[in-house]
């Protein structure tokens, strides 16, 4: 075996991790190769050094500690369970809550005229004796106050102020023009 | 095993058998549990994190992740590997999130860690200790994860391929490939390990 076979073998040469085989080969190459005994020495200081290293060891109250981390998680868990069993009972209330009113009045309407009206209806209610808007005597189209003189009394006497005063304005105005027109274009063609 | 078990009988048992206690609701079990893995779990976590303080935090986190989630444990794999790959997950969470707050220099003579993590040692590892565990936190993460499971952790190749869920000749690739990597790194350093790998029994040495 050449140097580099054993150099790359020297790692499970220390840790006895070789076939029997191998590492005879491995022993005889070391008999005479100074450079691959040395590599050797180096290996072994090293694993021998950090076996020796100071053993680290926790510091004082150290299970204590574990076993109050674990009691406060506990505590924390508990009352998280509490809150959770209430909030869960909390929560099927209003479910039920919900229902019993959902059956009992009925679902909310979403209908934007349905819900002018519902408002108008409960407005009604609120107030039973409201009147007719319509019907007041003040709103009514009948009674309406017109200002004196603004009818001609032309108009007023013939009982019907648009058609009447629309036929005075043709009889007026513009059946003269008619006239003059007509007249006017017969005297040329 | 009963949960009646006594505090002498419960640090006998396996881990096995631990877990099953700790599943069926025996807390003290728990304890027990925790007090078996809790400086395991800081020399794995601590060395990746390299950060004391963090460190104990993730493996605060990896206890009550294991409380949550006892019953997801099932016997077909070790106590331990269930336990590690937990830790690991946090672990590398967090170096993720450390990865978006900084940049981190791979020259690891340069870099300034933010805690160093040394302790006490005597003998032979004195003077090299904090200079290989500086060059083990400058290893890329997945070579790093598995030379601290292999050298530090000591666990069998079988067991970090679990833990990684990667196949075992890429667990040998890797350790080989962080040996490799640190040897490398500690060349400024070689009159210091020349000097220790003299002074190790099973070193055929020359020197």
């Amino acid at each position: 075996m050449n140097c580099r076979g054993v150099s790359r073998r020297l790692s499970a040469f220390i840790d006895n991790d070789l076939s029997p085989g191998i590492r005879q080969a491995v022993e005889e190459h070391l008999q005479h190769c100074l450079s691959c005994k040395r590599q050797l020495g180096e290996y072994e200081a090293i694993v021998t050094a950090a076996r020796d290293l100071p053993s680290l060891t926790v510091t004082d109250g150290f299970g204590e500690r574990v076993a109050m981390a674990i009691n406060s998680q506990q505590e924390t868990k508990e009352v998280l369970g509490a809150l959770r069993y209430r909030f869960t009972i909390a929560g099927a209330a209003f479910m039920v809550t919900s229902a019993a009113v959902f059956f009992l009045v009925g679902p909310p309407s979403t209908d934007v005229t349905s819900t002018y009206s519902g408002v108008q209806d409960s407005l009604l209610r609120q107030s039973p004796a409201a009147p007719d808007f319509w019907a007041h005597p003040e709103t009514k189209v009948s009674s309406f106050p017109v200002p004196e003189g603004s009818i001609p009394q032309q108009a007023i006497d013939s009982k019907s102020v648009l058609r009447n005063d629309s036929t005075v304005r043709i009889e007026e105005y513009v059946l003269p023009d008619y006239q003059r027109v007509k007249e006017t274009v017969d005297r040329k063609f | 095993m009963s949960n009646g078990t006594n505090e002498k009988g419960r640090s006998k048992v396996s881990d096995k058998e631990l877990m099953e206690l700790i599943q069926s609701g025996d807390e003290k079990s728990f304890t027990e549990l925790v007090a078996r893995y809790q400086d395991r779990l800081l020399n794995f976590v601590g060395r990746i994190v390299t950060d004391q303080e963090t460190a104990e935090e993730l493996i605060q986190e990896t206890f009550l992740r294991i409380f949550n989630q006892k019953q997801s444990y099932t016997p077909e794999y070790a106590v331990s590997t269930w336990i590690y790959t937990i830790a690991l997950n946090l672990a590398r969470s967090e170096l993720r999130k450390r990865k978006l707050r900084r940049f981190l220099s791979l020259d690891f003579l340069k870099e300034e860690s933010d805690v160093e993590i040394a302790g006490k040692s005597g003998g032979m590892g004195e003077s090299l200790g904090p200079i290989i565990q500086k060059a083990i936190d400058t290893l890329p993460e997945d070579y790093r994860t598995a030379f601290i499971l292999c050298d530090i952790q000591r666990l069998p190749y079988q067991q970090i391929a679990e833990i990684l869920r990667v196949p075992v000749g890429t667990v040998k690739s890797r350790i080989n490939r962080a040996r490799a990597m640190l040897r490398d790194k500690l060349k400024p350093y070689k009159e210091i390990y020349y000097e220790l790998s003299r002074g190790i029994p099973q070193t055929i040495s020359l020197y």
